[in-house]
Order: structure tokens, then sequence, then C-alpha cells
């Protein structure tokens, strides 16, 4: 049917704008909120996940009971858990390795690490020149240790989740 | 003036009847047409951030095609308006051997003065925002990285390449012209408005951007120091303090703005009617025909530059701001009333609308998007186009009837403009704040916000600061200490906080004023303010502002507070504490 004819039927032409209406509403709720990029597939602990930087490897991530700082321990909050994650990273030759760390829980994560002199024990406590091991500590809500299901790494251009589970001490 | 008084009320109370029966009548075509309209608007958002993964330029061609798609609609619409208005469309035009122009023609000829219309008003704007929300529902932190990729001040790679689509754009236009003249073909003046569009769009926005690094940078040279002290030896001597300094400020930041607005927009719009009903009377050289061979010349040359432009697009814009003048100023003020009317009336439904969805945060925010704007594209813009054909009837009857212009133009013009600042003053005061929310809890009492939990606590007052490591802080005024906690099992909302005390409104003393809290946890701060001693006798109202990383629509929480007698000295947290509820 021409333009023109539908213009001389005004009902038909408000039916099939509300029809055409409705499917760009339904289409609008259901790709509007798609990721551009779907979350990556996770890589088992102990893997080494490629990036555009180079590779990421999940040793292993634990509860501890205090929060080293300088010889001293702090305890974490009543009803709350500290959670290390250490990993390793490996640049591609003569590259800076950046990245940030993300906690993923169930439908949430942390961003906020606890500082901890981490380097007393030979662990740095972020990505620092082209490789080495990382050691982080964050503190969640003690009920959450269960839920948590890696951690996502952001940094030059590309995400990659390392999947693993915390192992309660 | 009474008789221009009652003229222009006997034009509006007309064109209000003939819109409302034109409404009646044609209110299927209408609403079928704004709501295919409205498709197109939002289409034009969705296709953006598809077409924005491939290449961020390509945002660009997405809210081109958006924006012929409803311009087409509204086209399509006030041709139709106009037909049953009895207004002979193309029959304002002059020129012997000329066809009147297809509805193709006059979309690729209504593209420019469409553009600047939704530039000037906020629409453009509005897109930018819509596309920023939904790529942030798709990108995250990556919309960031787009936004930079479309600023040619960036760097040099990317004002080059905005040079280059200009060019490269602008040739292609050239080329769908010379296409064009050979053969009649709907599709090339289709992809010609929406390459147009395109590069109109790209050159708003580079040059915005360009003019904007221009007046920084003029800023910070030394000819800013001797305008500014040219400034100060000129008008230094103008101190406002109290009323006139309110209503100073009143003029420049409300008034002037709505008076603008109100005048500003009908019009655009009415001359845009105009030029779709197939005003042309001359070429611009024909125009400046009395100014000399020269000019003539120099028009034919700056023609043939921008592409036909100045005929095809501002000679009938100005022959139609000639047209609309010659219809006198009572039916033009009339016309001007009917349209604030109807927006107001739209704006009114539309609050109500909003109330019903309520504010949105994160992907809900992203998915409600396009609801908000359902009544302003569809029922307001159908109500607004049946006005616009009215008017335009209306004025090619009272230029057929040929009636003599008035005598008392100048008492006519300046009745006109009385009942317009009249109006824009009201309208200032009648219109309902569109967007704003407010939810009100007690002292103590928890407040949900967009997903967090707000809870203020008893406020302290005292003329000595003392924190938790002794520090102290004296003031001639009052310190006022109010604890604010906020927890949250999800998502990613802050909360700002301020004071408001009766007509006075605080940000906090130390300058952060931001709360915000990690998955499952509770944080509470301290926040302080100093406040003239007179204003603790004020009504007082914490004010708690949530934002998130998606948002639509601006939710605020009120907790009034009660007012406490001054000590002499009060003690507060320097530090944020946090535990798990």
């Amino acid at each position: 049917m021409t333009g023109r004819r539908m213009l001389e039927r005004p009902w038909l032409l408000l039916g099939t704008a509300l029809v055409v209406a409705v499917a760009f509403s339904a289409l609008w709720l259901v790709r509007s909120v798609a990721p551009f990029r779907p979350d990556p597939e996770p890589i088992p602990q102990g893997s080494p996940a490629a990036t555009s930087q180079g590779t990421f490897t999940l040793r292993g991530m634990t509860t501890i009971d205090v929060l080293p700082d300088g010889g001293d321990g702090t305890p974490p909050l009543a009803g709350a858990s500290l959670v290390a994650v250490l990993f390793d990273y490996a640049g591609n030759p003569g590259e800076e390795v950046v990245c940030l760390v993300e906690l993923l829980g169930q439908e949430r994560y942390w961003t906020t690490d606890r500082y901890a002199s981490v380097q007393d024990w030979g662990y740095q406590s972020s990505c620092e020149g082209n490789s080495g091991t990382v050691l982080r500590v964050f503190e969640i809500p003690a009920d959450a240790v269960g839920e948590i299901r890696g951690v996502r790494i952001r940094g030059g251009g590309d995400d990659v989740i390392l999947a693993g589970e915390v192992t309660v001490q | 003036m009474v008789d221009a008084l009652r003229g222009i009320g006997e034009e509006f109370t007309g064109l209000l009847g003939r819109t409302g029966v034109t409404w009646w009548r044609l209110a299927p075509w209408l609403l079928g047409l704004c709501l295919l309209g409205w498709v197109g608007n939002y289409g034009a958002v969705l296709l953006g951030t598809e077409l924005t993964f491939y290449w961020p330029w390509l945002v660009i061609l997405g809210l081109a095609i958006g924006t012929v798609a409803q311009l087409a609609t509204i086209v399509i619409a006030l041709r139709f308006v106009m037909e049953h208005n009895q207004v002979r469309l193309g029959s304002m035009r002059v020129l012997p051997g000329e066809r009147p122009p297809s509805p193709v023609q006059l979309v690729a000829r209504t593209i420019l003065p469409f553009l600047a219309i939704y530039a000037a008003f906020g629409f453009v704007d509005d897109y930018a925002r819509n596309v920023v929300l939904a790529m942030t529902g798709r990108y995250g932190l990556g919309s960031v990285e787009f936004l930079s990729a479309l600023n040619p001040v960036s760097s040099p790679q990317t004002l080059a390449t905005a040079i280059g689509i200009i060019v490269v754009l602008y040739l292609l236009r050239r080329g769908l012209d010379w296409l064009a003249g050979r053969h009649d073909r709907i599709w090339i003046g289709l992809v010609g408005a929406v390459v147009e569009a395109s590069w109109l769009l790209v050159l708003f926005l580079s040059a915005f951007r360009l003019v904007e690094s221009a007046w920084l940078w003029l800023n910070e040279r030394q000819l800013a120091a001797w305008w500014g002290a040219l400034r100060d030896a000129l008008f230094g001597w103008i101190h406002l303090t109290g009323f006139w300094l309110t209503a100073w400020e009143f003029l420049a930041a409300e008034a002037w703005p709505a008076l603008w607005d109100m005048l500003a927009q009908p019009l655009a719009w009415l001359a845009l009617a105009v030029v779709v009903a197939g005003i042309k009377v001359a070429t611009t050289a024909e125009l400046l025909e009395a100014h000399g061979e020269g000019v003539t010349s120099f028009a034919k040359v700056a023609n043939g530059f921008f592409t036909g432009d100045l005929d095809d697009k501002f000679a009938p814009l100005w022959n139609a701001v000639r047209f609309l003048a010659a219809a006198g100023l009572p039916l033009l003020g009339g016309y001007v009333l009917a349209f604030t009317a109807i927006d107001l009336i739209g704006e009114l439904v539309a609050a109500g609308v909003d109330q019903l969805i309520g504010p949105q945060y994160d992907k809900a925010a992203v998915r409600v998007m396009p609801f908000y704007d359902l009544i302003q594209l569809v029922l307001v813009m159908a109500m607004r186009l049946a006005l616009l054909g009215a008017t335009v009837g209306r004025v090619s009857e009272v230029l057929a009837a040929g009636r003599t212009p008035s005598r008392h133009r100048i008492s006519e013009a300046v009745t006109v403009f009385v009942v317009c600042i009249a109006l824009a003053l009201s309208s200032i005061a009648i219109r309902p704040p569109t967007g704003v929310w407010e939810e009100t809890a007690a002292v103590n009492a928890e407040l949900s916000l967009m997903g967090g939990r707000v809870r203020v606590g008893e406020p302290q007052a005292g003329r000595m600061l003392t924190n938790e490591w002794g520090a102290r802080n004296p003031t001639d005024l009052v310190f006022l200490v109010v604890p604010v906690s906020l927890t949250r099992e999800r998502g990613s909302v802050h909360v700002g906080v301020s004071l408001r005390a009766g007509e006075r409104r605080y940000q906090p003393w130390d300058g952060s004023g931001q709360l915000t809290t990690d998955p499952g946890f509770t944080t509470e701060r301290d926040i302080v303010f100093e406040l003239d001693p007179a204003d603790l006798t004020q009504e007082l109202t914490v004010e708690l502002h949530p934002g998130a990383s998606m948002q639509l629509g601006e939710l605020i929480g009120l907790v009034p507070l009660p007012a406490p007698t001054p000590a002499d000295e009060v003690s507060y947290r320097g530090s944020q504490i946090q535990w798990v509820p």
C-alpha cells in the first residue's frame, strides 16, 4: 500500500503507527540495555587469561583474619570479612601494564580495597612495570563471601574475568 | 491599546477554536504521524548507539536519519493540516514555470531551519543527553571515550577527522544536488536531506567545541584582562544590592530566557510552517537586485558555494518572516498566546505522567527514557501542528482579504510586547517543575533514595568546632553538625548533602558533601555547615540529592531539622565511619 493511500485511511494510519510504536518499544526495552561487550568468558583459577596488554593469572582468593599493616594487624569490621586476592601479570615485551581490580559478587562488586603493607611479603599493591604479582585486600560483608565468583581486571582497553572461589580460613 | 488587546484576544480565541476543530477532525492522522515521529526520534538514539560501536562519528548519521524521519512526519502532517484549513499549498509562489515542491523536496528545504530550531531550543542537547545515557547503559565507562572521540580539540587527529568529514559530506552533498538535477528520484532527495543533516550536525558540534576552546584560550590572554579593566571602568560603579540585585538576577536568569523562548520559538515554528506551505517569492539575487549588479553577482556566487542553500532555504525563510509580518501584530500576538497555552497544557499533562513514572536509575532509567517524552512528542506536537496549520490558514485569509495595515502599529507592538512579558512572567509561576520529585522524612527516620537508604540524625550547633583529634575551629557565625548515613546493598548511588535555611541554601563547610558507600555497608559522616546565626531560627531542611551513573529525573530527599540551641562548642567526626548493618 502506498503512503498516499495510507493517508487516505486515517484509522489505518493510526493503527499502523501504533503497531510500529509497540514493536519499537519492545525492541527498545530489549536492545537499549544490551551490553556492548557481554562479560568475557571467565578464565578458571590458575589458567592465564590473555588480554591486549598481556596475561593475568589468578593464584587464589582467601579470607584473612587481620589486615597486615606495618607489623600491626587490623581486624575487619564487625560483620565483615577480609578477602585477599593474589594474581600474577605479565605484559607484552617492553610495555607497562595497567590494572583496575573489581571483586565480583552476584550482581554487585567491590572496588575499594584496604591499604595493606603487602610489600613486606614481596607483593605489589597494584600493577607496576611489565610483570609482577599483586596482592589486594577487599573488605566485604561476611555474608557476601559465599557469593564471590572472581575478579574483573580492567585496563588497556579490554576486560578479563578471572574466576575463582574464596577459600575460607 | 484596548483595540489591540481586543484584537489579540479575538485572534487567540479564534485560533484556539480552529485548532480544537482541526485536531478533533484530524486526530487519527496527527497522532499516527506524530507517533511515527516519536519512533524516528528514539529510533535515532538506538541507531546512534548501535553505529557508535563501529565508529563514534557514526552517531551523527543516526541522529541525521532520526531528524529527517521526524521532520518528514512533521512536513506531511503540516501539509495535511493546511489542506484541511484551505491553505492553497504552493499558492504563494510567484516564480513562473516551477512545479510545487514535493514532500521530499520540502523535507530537504526545511532541514536547515528545522535543525536550527532543534539546536536553538535545546532539542539537540536532549538528544545528546539521551544518547550518552543510552550509551552508558551499554558501554559503561566507555561512554566517556565516546565523547572524547567526537571532540575536535581533544587531539590533532580528531580535528583532522572532523574537517575531513565536513569536506567529504559537502562534496557528497554537491554530487547529490547534481544528480537531483538530472534524475527526479525520491531516494536522491532523502539521501540528500540525511547528508545535509549530518553535515550541519558535524559543523554545529565542531564549531561549538572550537569556539569554546578559542574562548577559553582568549580568557587566558592579556586581552581578557584589558577587557575586564574596560568593563570595570564602564560598569564597575554599578553596585546592585538587596531588591535591585534580586530583581536583576530574576530578569537575567528567569524572565529574559522565558520571554525569548516564548517569542522566538513560536515564531520560528510558524516561519517553518509557512515554508512548508510553499512560500518562495524570489531568489537572493533577485531580492538584492535593487542594490546593484555587484551585490547581485556576489549573491549568485555565494548561492553557488552554499549549493543553492541561500535560494532554497534562507530566501523562503526571509520571505516567510515578511509574509507573517504582513498579517498584523494582533494575529501574531494571539498565535504566540495560543502556542504558549498549548505548551503549558502539554507540560501540565507531561508533569502528571512524569509523576506516575517517577525517577529512575541504572538500567530502568534507559528503559523508560522514550516514554517520558511520549506526551511531548505525540500529544503536544499534534496540537502544535494543528495550531500551525490553523494559523497559516488564518494568515492567508487575512492577506487574501487585503486587510489594510493598522495605523497604530507602534501602539500594537507595545501592547503585544507587554502581553508577552506578562505571559512570560506568569508562565514562570504556572509552569510545573518537570522531572523533579521530592521525598520527605523525619530526623532519624530512614529515607529510600534510588536503592540507597539514608538517615539524617539529630543536629547540633556551636560556635567552636572540635574534631576527634582535638583540632578546634572557631567562627563568628555558628556551626551546625548533621550526621548523615547511607546504606546500600547494590547499585552505584551516591548522595550529595546541602542545607536550606529559609530562603538561603548552604553547602558543607569543608566542601565535601558527597556521601557514598560500598555494597552491603553503611557509611556515616558528620556534615558541617557554617550558618548566619539568624538562620538557625529559620525553617531548616537538609536536602539530599542522590545520583547514579545512569539516572533519569531528579529525586530530592528532604529532612526538616529541629532548630538546635547553639552551644559554646560542638564536636564532630572529621572522618567517616563504616559498619555492616
